[in-house]
């Protein structure tokens, strides 16, 4: 969690919002302070924008928009370009047993990649003070006729390998893709 | 494969990669197999249109309000209207009005 200022420095903008802030590089978080309020003056830096709970809509950044608010919805906002990790919901570490990662991905524009590194501990030691971890790292190129997303898992300095991990892309397309193919087997 | 089988069977390993589409929320769910890193996965748009077609121009009731080439983000804004960065990729495209007039 951090002020967009330290992301965005070039950009003055940002100097002052005492409202929104940043969770991650990829996450813009703007929640709403005023009681009754039915939208909320939102600025996006550079980039472009798009509204974590209603994926299809997107908005150019270095620009302020008056965006509609309700009780239910935080306004929440992803950068094109990222992946997000996400797992269920647990009350304690291991309550579900082989519970899937899910990448969420929103590809970058053509030409361009998005990656992610996701580091993971036993989450249960304190190991990882001896770098006993391990690292998935995720890359998504975009390009003219399609996706190309990779998934490298490095187990580092002692941490053995789960066995099982079960690991799920979700990815933010136009429309239904024609094929999917899986280490050159469809 | 549905995404409600999909979800369902979230917790399970699966021997081979299974996908499913979301119309309504516009995204691909790919299930991978167990161990299945390093990975790759080559997705294929469905449209074998070119991408690199020329001017496409919004109509908006009889009104021309705003245009954009092939790759542009299109923005608008006036008193009446606010469409914001409608990403053109091909031909044809759809405008998202976010604020009408109140």
């Amino acid at each position: 969690m951090r002020a967009l200022m330290l992301e965005y420095q070039d950009d003055p903008e940002t100097f002052n919002l005492n409202s929104q802030f940043l969770f991650g590089k990829e996450l813009l978080v703007a929640p709403v302070m005023e009681q009754g309020a039915t939208s909320k003056k939102i600025y996006l830096p550079e980039g472009e924008w798009i509204d974590f709970n209603h994926p299809q809509k997107s908005f150019q950044g270095k620009q302020w928009i008056d965006f509609s608010v309700s009780l239910e919805i935080s306004p929440v906002f992803v950068k094109r370009g990222s992946i997000i990790p996400q797992m269920p919901v647990m009350q304690y570490i291991g309550e579900k047993k082989n519970a899937p990662v899910w990448f969420e991905v929103f590809p970058a524009s053509e030409g361009r990649s998005a990656t992610f590194t996701l580091y993971e501990d036993d989450g249960e030691t304190n190991n990882y003070k001896k770098d006993s971890c391990s690292k998935t790292e995720v890359k998504c190129i975009s390009a003219k006729e399609g996706w190309n997303v990779s998934i490298h898992r490095r187990d580092e300095k002692g941490r053995n390998p789960e066995i099982g991990r079960n690991i799920g892309i979700k990815i933010h397309l136009e429309q239904a893709p024609q094929s999917i193919v899986l280490n050159s087997a469809n | 494969m549905s995404l409600d089988k999909l979800e369902k069977g979230w917790y399970e390993i699966v021997e081979k990669a299974v996908w499913s589409w979301d119309k309504p929320t516009g995204s691909c769910w790919i299930k991978l197999p167990d161990n299945a890193t390093p990975t790759e996965i080559i997705i294929k748009n469905r449209s074998n249109e070119p991408r690199n077609l020329f001017l496409t121009a919004i109509v908006f009731g009889l009104q021309t309000i705003a245009w954009a080439q092939t790759g542009e983000n299109m923005i608008y804004k006036s008193d009446s209207y606010s469409i914001y960065n409608n990403r053109v990729e091909q031909a044809g495209f759809k405008a998202t009005v976010l604020r009408l007039p109140g």
